[in-house]
């Protein structure tokens, strides 16, 4: 090893997917491998997905969908595509059977006139609450009545939305105002196979979240979902190790190979520590491509690993406690780490 | 951008003027003469593309280059690149004086891409992202997770196409701004991993148009230095960062 090294460990993975659709059925899972599968890697983890019998995968994009497609995910494993740009090449998306998260007539004309032979999987977006994309109220009836006209182009799939986790009153009156979406739409004469609001924290804890199908990236890397309550005491287990070898320790500082060019924030310094040997030692600079730890008199020598972040076997901090230090989140951390660090995967 | 009209083009983006960094090299290279400079490429060329860096530091006189390790010098010469190049990990990443050479050398990283306040360096790199959604809020209801924003009055919203996965830091949630429809917007609620919420206020703007996170000082763009004050970061950490994760276009 001669510079950051990120393990991913699949077993981890695969245990936690297991874990979530004991949790959540009879509700489905999505699993989502968005930005790059959290920072593990978009296909080996994708591929676990599907070998575990995952039925739903979330893309975020249009292109993370064709690429999925081709290698090899086929469509008997829907995709699903949330995050759709001005310009979007659909007929490519609708010829792949990539599923649509649609929040405007506009896209669906789009989608209508794109030249594509089939029809287009489409899942209509109600805003709940949230206020990022969706219909909100007012839309709603003539986004729904758009799609049921167009329906020689466009396959009514699903109905979704998107909580902000902010308070279960509010994520109540969310839920309210869904089912409410839901029986105005179907009073319009849409119909929908599947139905989702519940992304990690909520599909864990509230049934009424949980409809047909819940949409988990989180907790399906062990991302515990702060306030307090770690992964472990959902049952679920971290995925990824990041660790870097020590190349100089001078005056009671170990320099090592890795910065904040591979994705480690700057703000650790002074508030982290990582484990080598075992052992915790406080971050103290964060340069572009090296750290220093402070070890006094420590036995720490050229070659030792130090473990930034993991499961916390080796003595390291978790993404839980990585997150709390810097006033952030887990999934901030490892989406952070630079694709360029090599991954290997173990648990196969 | 043109580029950002095409079909299945990326809704945010990391464009990168090369012209920035050769004349850079040519500033920097006059002022450290008779010492000889080093293009230091670090982390990809701190976001900015190792080769591509490499080549636009040596038209403008840098005379070598400085990476972490010498396996990624592997790339450089790939690429024809046949001056010197020194492994420079471990070093401090500013202004360092590199041994083993014939002349002496001096190493510049984070003032190459224009990451430092200087009247004479220019910024190389430009963030921005596309509108992807518009909606209009009333008094009191939330934005983005945890409803840390509240609008007081009713208020236009934009969805950007950019988010904390894409190298824009978290914590400027309900701090940073970016430049669209001609003013500087605040961030309304979290940063999300692929998106952020502007507070437009009385404003509109359309699906497609343009948020900058930083860029060209001269076009009345936000810089570099500006974005990364405002959110306790340095430069040189957030242009790598967004350099590594959002797709680049290179001029």
């Amino acid at each position: 090893m001669t510079g950051a090294e990120v393990t991913v460990d699949l077993a981890a993975y695969r245990r936690n997917l297991d874990r979530i659709r004991t949790r959540v059925a009879p509700a489905g899972l999505m699993a989502i491998v968005k930005a790059d599968a959290y920072g593990h890697g978009l296909l080996p983890i994708a591929r676990v997905a599907v070998e575990a019998g995952v039925g739903w995968i979330g893309s975020l994009d249009i292109a993370t969908g064709l690429r999925l497609r081709e290698a090899g995910i086929h469509d008997d494993v829907a995709i699903f595509a949330w995050l759709l740009g001005p310009v979007e090449d659909y007929a490519a998306a609708i010829g792949a059977g990539i599923d649509l998260g649609v929040s405007t007539a506009d896209q669906l004309d789009q989608l209508a006139t794109a030249g594509a032979a089939g029809r287009a999987r489409v899942h209509l977006k109600i805003d709940t609450g949230l206020h990022r994309n969706g219909a909100d109220a007012a839309e709603w009836p003539s986004l729904v009545r758009r799609a049921l006209e167009l329906e020689d182009r466009v396959e009514l799939v699903g109905v979704w939305t998107h909580i902000a986790e902010a308070s279960d009153a509010e994520d109540s009156e969310a839920i309210e105002q869904f089912h409410a979406a839901i029986a105005m739409a179907q009073g319009l004469g849409a119909a929908f196979s599947v139905r989702h609001l519940a992304a990690s924290a909520a599909s864990f804890a509230r049934a009424d979240a949980r409809f047909d199908l819940v949409r988990v990236g989180a907790f399906s890397y062990g991302i515990s979902p702060g306030g307090g309550v770690t992964a472990a005491s959902l049952g679920l287990e971290p995925v990824l190790t990041l660790a870097a070898p020590v190349i100089a320790v001078n005056d009671g500082l170990a320099t090592v190979a890795t910065g904040f060019g591979d994705g480690i924030p700057g703000s650790a310094a002074g508030a982290m520590e990582l484990a080598i040997g075992g052992e915790r030692y406080l971050i103290v600079s964060v340069d572009v491509d090296s750290l220093e730890v402070a070890v006094g008199a420590a036995p720490v020598g050229t070659g030792d690993i130090a473990v930034l972040v993991g499961p916390g076997t080796r003595g390291e901090p978790t993404l839980q406690e990585w997150g709390d230090a810097l006033g952030t989140i887990g999934e901030e951390i490892v989406t952070r780490l630079s694709p360029r660090i090599p991954r290997r995967y173990v648990g196969v | 951008m043109s580029d950002a009209r095409m079909p299945g083009s990326a809704v945010c983006s990391a464009q990168v003027d090369l012209s920035a960094i050769s004349d850079n090299a040519a500033v920097l290279a006059a002022r450290v003469w008779p010492r000889l400079l080093a293009a230091d490429l670090a982390a990809d060329g701190y976001g900015h593309g190792a080769v591509e860096s490499a080549l636009a530091a040596l038209r403008g006189g840098a005379a070598t280059l400085a990476v972490s390790e010498l396996d990624d010098a592997r790339a450089l010469r790939d690429a024809g690149i046949t001056v010197d190049i020194v492994a420079r990990r471990g070093l401090p990443s500013t202004g360092v004086p590199l041994a083993g050479q014939d002349h002496e050398v001096y190493s510049a990283g984070a003032a190459l891409y224009g990451l430092v306040e200087d009247a004479e360096l220019r910024p190389a790199m430009r963030v921005s992202a596309l509108v992807v959604g518009t909606k209009t809020i009333e008094a009191g209801e939330g934005v983005s997770y945890g409803y840390t924003y509240r609008a007081t009055t009713r208020t236009n919203l934009a969805l950007v196409g950019i988010g904390y996965a894409d190298g824009l830091d978290r914590i400027a949630s309900n701090i940073g701004t970016l430049l669209l429809g001609g003013r500087a917007r605040t961030i309304a609620g979290r940063v999300a991993m692929n998106a952020l919420v502007l507070d437009l206020g009385g404003d509109t703007v359309r699906v497609g148009d343009e948020a900058v996170v930083f860029g060209d000082e001269s076009q009345g763009e936000p810089t570099a230095a500006a974005w990364a004050a405002a959110i306790g970061r340095s430069a040189a950490e957030v242009a790598s960062v967004f350099g590594r994760h959002l797709p680049r276009v290179t001029s």
